[in-house]
This record gives C-alpha cells, structure tokens and sequence, in this order.
C-alpha cells in the first residue's frame, strides 16, 4: 500500500477541542431507499443485495404508497430524499420513474430530491434529459481505473464494466449534471490508494467511498475481499492526505463529511450522527420496510410492509426499533470514554452485525475509524496553527 | 493582513478565511456556518441576516448520498 505508517496515537486535548455536538435527528431531511428491483444486469462480486425478494420489480402502485405515507409522516417542511436503488434501478424503465416525478409533484408541503444510485448501463441521452428536466440527482457505480474497476465489477458473463461506466459518466456530464460517484474499497485496491485518488481527481469524479460489508454475496466471497479496520483507516489517512493538500479538486465522501463535523455544532451522515434510524428507512419490491438498504431482506429486521401498515408511525414504536435504536455511545463497550464520541457516536450497527451478528457490537471498522479521526484532528490542527493570525497582528 | 480579509474563528483558532484550505472553506460556506465563525466586529448587519446557522445539507453536495451514507 503506498499508505504512511498511521498512529492511533495523539496528544490534543481532543475531547474538549471537539467540543459537544448536535445530532438532532428532525432538523434533518428523511431518507427513503426505494429498492425498485431486487435484480441487477451486473453481477460484481461483492454486492450486498441477493435476490432475497419475491417480487423483483417494485410495482407503481407501492412506490406511490410510500411516497404518500412517508409524506404524511414527515412534519411539513422537511426535505425528503428518496434514494432509488437496487439491483439495478433502471431496470424498472423510464416509465416508473416519471409516474414517480409526477406524483411526487402533487405534494407541495414538503421539498421532495429524487435520486438514483446506478451502475450507469442502462443510461442514455433521453433518460437523463428527464433527469435533468425533473430534478433527479443520478450516481455511478466506479471502483478506480480499468484494472482496479474490472476485478469484482462484472457482468454475469465476467466481462469487465468500466469501459461502459466510464461512457455513462460521460452521458451524465454531457447531460448537464454533476454525477455523484460509489467506490466500496476493497482487498482489490486498497493498495492502490494513490492510483485510485489521482484517477477520480484526475476525471473530477467526486466519490464516496465505501468500505466492503459482509452481507449479500460478499459474503461468500469475503476470503478475498475483506478488508481489516486497520487497512481500513491506513488507506483512509493517506487519502485525506492526497485530497487535503491538492487544493480541493474533487470532494470525497466521508473525509469531506468528517472534516465538517470537526468544524462544524451539528454532525452530517448517517455513520457519525448515530441516529440514523429517526431519519431513514428501506423499502424492498415487495413493500417491506427495513431499517436501512443494508437490513434489506434480513427477516429479523422487517419493520414491517407499506402495504399492510397504516401508519409509518407505528413502525417506529415496536418492539424491534426500541432494541436497534438503544444502540448508542452508552450501550456499546469502549465508546463511553472514546475522544471522538461526539463525532462517531458508535458508528454504523451493520458493520457490528455483519462482522459478529450483534447490532450491540462496536463498529467493525472502529479501529480505522479512530485513526482516521485523529489524522483528520492532527492535520487540522497543523494547517489552522500554520495560518492563524496572532490577536496582537489584528489589532494594528 | 489586507483590511478585507475575513476572519473566521475555527477551533479556537482566528484565521483568514482565504487562507484555509479548499474543503475548509467549502464547509464554512455549504455549511452556513459564517454567523458562527465569522467575528462579529467584520460583518455587517445584512450579512449577520443572511448567514444564519444551517442544521442539515444544502443543495450543494454533489453526491446521492448527501443525507443517507450507507
């Protein structure tokens, strides 16, 4: 890896420096991740969905449904995001998302995003004309340059992808939009740390990196994708390096979303606030709700189905949501007495469950995470010292 | 220090804004932190109006998963 040897270690007074921050999950928009199929044309090697629904496309008349009850149950005013996802959303056709956009368009009470995250095949000029027209925020699925994008990023067949994501990618520029880019790290290229940030840079890709979960069918391949909270948090500094010092060609998710958390009294992202659960939920084909995209298709974590609930509201006081949202700082061991509590706030429970099948558990990628935070600290800390202006200079 | 500097108080730290680093000053702006940062004596009362604290994400994040991170 060409990472630097990264230390847990640091001597600020981190804690009080952080400060106490806010995570009040209701001045926050609410996400809705619309699995409108449970199929994809692609077959890469460390999805996390599997075919663990019935129904594979989401029928009209359910994404409306929820669209209807989640805009009864938000408070007016609250921005809604919903997130069509999948599989491969655009399996479902130009048509279901228009139906959708003109739905959407009969509520006024609430400002209402739709996006889409797609591995960008099915894209073409007269989609994205709509999507430009209708307001549709589109993401592409890239894991680096060719050879680092065409280990796991496969069709059935086991053809390489890039060449057509690339093409996407352009249709999407060329359309007039900014594209928001996914890149899960894994044991493919974490050691191509360099390669893969001069390669986003070098394209003005901005990214969200993601690190691979055991769920879905990484898990039968995680011998050869898995990534250690170490390598994790390693790969992760030497990129906020890269990123940092080159003037802010591109942004990238999280350091972008951590750097602001450090700065700013309110913590962005539903792995920092630790109160994802007040703020999002995951709605399969077949009108299951779950918790998040990541829960999807694991019975144990059904909330329930737009179908057959009434009232979201109910889903938010069984028996299940009380357990899942008593995860917090206090309940999971070590978190108490962390430095970066205020910003981390036990991170994601779906690490925790994959890795150990316990949402109780601590973050699997704690270790990386710590690390990180305090790289991110150590070199704020620097540049803020390096530029700061001393009281006597100002008051000449 | 040129007289239309802003400075802004970052962590304790008095700095220029146009001296911070790109991402820094993406934040302070996308963030809407300014009614915050900036010191009370360099605003103005229109811009004190205007740069009110911002709880939750603008339209200016270029990425689908601006709200939802997973």
């Amino acid at each position: 890896m060409q990472a630097g040897n990264y230390s847990l270690s640091f001597d600020l007074p981190i804690k009080e420096w952080i400060g106490k921050k806010s995570t009040d999950p209701h001045r926050r928009p609410f996400a809705v991740i619309m699995k409108s199929t449970d199929i994809c044309n692609y077959a890469c090697h460390y999805c996390y969905v599997e075919k663990h629904c019935a129904l594979p496309r989401m029928p009209i008349e359910t994404a409306k449904m929820t669209i209807n009850k989640v805009l009864a149950y938000v408070n007016p005013g609250r921005k809604v995001n919903f997130i069509w996802h999948g599989g491969e959303p655009l399996l479902s056709g130009k048509d279901f998302f228009v139906e959708v956009a003109d739905f959407c368009d009969t509520f006024h009470e609430n400002p209402i995003e739709n996006c889409i995250q797609t591995n960008g095949s099915l894209l073409d000029r007269d989609f994205l004309s709509f999507c430009r027209a209708r307001g549709f925020l589109v993401s592409v699925s890239i894991d680096g340059p060719a050879s680092i994008h065409d280990i796991h990023r496969q069709t059935p067949q086991g053809q390489g992808t890039f060449a057509d994501t690339l093409r996407a990618l352009d249709l999407v520029r060329e359309a007039g939009l900014t594209p928001g880019c996914v890149c899960v790290l894994n044991k493919a290229n974490i050691r191509h740390i360099d390669e893969l940030y001069w390669f986003f840079s070098t394209n003005k890709i901005n990214v969200r990196i993601n690190p691979v979960v055991r769920s879905g069918r990484a898990i039968a391949a995680y011998n050869e994708l898995a990534i250690s909270a170490l390598e994790y948090g390693q790969a992760m500094c030497r990129m906020f390096d890269l990123w940092f010092q080159d003037n802010y060609v591109i942004q990238i998710e999280p350091l972008y979303t951590i750097l602001g958390n450090f700065i700013s009294p309110v913590v962005w992202g539903c792995d920092y606030h630790g109160r994802c659960l007040e703020s999002i939920i995951s709605v399969n084909p077949d009108g299951s709700i779950y918790p998040c995209g990541r829960f999807a298709g694991l019975e144990e974590f059904r909330l329930g189905n737009v179908l057959e609930d009434s009232d979201l509201q109910n889903l938010f006081s069984t028996d299940l949501f009380r357990r899942l949202t008593h995860r917090s700082v206090a309940t999971v061991s070590g978190c108490a007495n962390c430095a970066f509590a205020e910003i981390c706030n036990a991170g994601c429970m779906i690490t925790a469950y994959m890795a150990r099948q316990s949402v109780s558990d601590h973050d699997y990628y704690c270790e990386g995470r710590r690390m990180l935070f305090a790289h991110i600290a150590s070199q704020l800390k620097t540049h803020l010292d390096s530029i700061s202006v001393a009281q006597q200079a100002t008051n000449r | 220090m040129a007289p239309s500097e802003k400075l802004v108080n970052i962590l304790g730290k008095r700095v220029a804004e146009d001296s911070l680093k790109g991402p820094l000053k993406d934040l302070i702006e996308k963030r809407g932190l300014k009614a915050t940062l900036l010191l009370e004596r360099e605003m103005s009362e229109e811009e004190r109006k205007k740069t009110l604290l911002r709880d939750e994400p603008d339209g200016g994040y270029a990425n689908v998963y601006k709200y939802a991170f997973f």
